[in-house]
């Protein structure tokens, strides 16, 4: 898995390639700790590449948005694919966290 | 083989077992390439991490950290989670999570094959009774990430006890059961007592104290020629849940006996 990570108006916009799974989610995580110690505090995480997320995953999407929360932050998640997407359906994470449909849409939400 | 050097811990751990695969793999077999049995197994591996992460979710719905928490094992028809909660409270939430998990999972498995999911779930304090150790030499272990193993009697007992579940019902440890019952918000937890019950190698060959944990918003969904045949069940539908008190008093008694008589070192969970 690769994470790209940059700054469109005032929006940290993580980039994921590959799998976000079991082996890849402690690199993740760190990425993420290293953002908020930064003071971000708006993170959008751009799925558009990712192939797969695991529970594991759900597990650092879940801690950032609690992060987040108690910063006064907000994070979003955009361009899931099919896979992704039931993913999240299964898990119920379609209605815990905001989804947008693509990057353009998920920035002009925050 | 390494022992960590962590100082005192919980570790929490989750079982969920299918119950019914063995004559399910047999019957089922299919006329394609792929066997239908395979397609309920692959839907159980993928599917019931993601709804427990997604009841961990909704059980720290108000809490501002979630624990450290994740697939430990699978062995065969079972998938076993483990977490570490840092509070009673933690362990509480991540308990709900677990049974509304196998609870809710059950109902879906059952609508789709001829299975049911059966759960336990169990909790050893890490420290001089029970150990943690890495494990360097299994695959998929590389620098960053040591494969971590636990040791020790508490753990043990977990898979004796996970035996004892019935479909569709969770068993629970009595270390967890005597921590959950001492709490002030219940949160709809409710406990069932089966008795006393060997389990080998298990409290020095003495009968273990067996609990069902139910929650009346999360019913298992059961059929009466199940009932008759289960005691659990039988249980669940004709008995009144155990107070809370009544909980403490038995499981104290217990564990002062066996601390004296065989020396059982059994102890109460700490968190630090």
């Amino acid at each position: 898995m690769e994470i790209s990570i940059r700054e469109t108006g005032g929006v940290s916009v993580m980039d994921f390639t590959g799998n976000l799974d079991t082996n890849t989610s402690p690199a993740a995580e760190s990425e993420v700790t290293r953002l908020l110690d930064g003071g971000s505090n708006k993170i959008l995480f751009n799925f558009l590449d990712l192939n797969y997320i695991s529970s594991s995953g759900l597990r650092i999407l879940l801690a950032t948005a609690k992060k987040m929360r108690t910063s006064s932050g907000k994070m979003m998640v955009c361009n899931l694919n099919e896979t992704v997407q039931e993913v999240f359906d299964i898990s119920g994470f379609a209605a815990i966290l905001e989804l947008a449909s693509n990057e353009e849409e998920a920035l002009a939400a925050f | 083989m390494t022992e960590k050097t962590t100082k005192s811990s919980v570790a929490m751990f989750m079982s969920a077992d299918l119950s019914g695969s063995t004559a399910f793999k047999s019957q089922a077999q299919g006329d394609g390439e792929s066997p239908e049995w395979l397609e309920a197994f692959e839907a159980f591996y993928r599917e019931v991490p993601l709804i427990m992460m997604g009841q961990i979710a909704g059980a720290f719905a108000m809490e501002d950290e979630v624990p450290h928490s994740g697939v430990w094992k699978v062995i065969g028809d079972e998938i076993i989670f483990m977490a570490h909660p840092r509070t009673p409270r933690e362990a509480q939430l991540l308990t709900i999570a677990f049974y509304r998990t196998i609870i809710n999972h059950d109902r879906k498995i059952f609508q789709r094959w001829p299975l049911r999911i059966k759960g336990c779930c169990w909790a050893a304090q890490i420290s001089d009774r029970n150990r943690e150790i890495e494990i360097p030499e299994m695959l998929g272990t590389d620098d960053n990430q040591a494969y971590v193993d636990f040791l020790g009697p508490d753990v043990d007992t977990g898979f004796r006890l996970s035996a004892r579940a019935g479909r569709g019902q969770v068993v629970i440890s009595s270390n967890l059961v005597q921590l959950l019952a001492g709490m002030e918000e219940p949160e709809g937890i409710q406990f069932y007592y089966l008795g006393r019950k060997v389990l080998k190698g298990v409290y020095n060959g003495r009968p273990y104290p067996l609990f069902l944990m139910a929650m009346p918003d999360c019913m298992p969904e059961t059929w009466e020629w199940e009932e008759e045949e289960d005691e659990g069940l039988i249980a669940l539908r004709r008995d009144v849940p155990m107070e809370s008190k009544d909980i403490l008093d038995l499981l104290g008694r217990i564990q002062s006996y066996l601390n004296h008589m065989c020396h059982a070192g059994i102890e109460s969970l700490e968190f630090s």
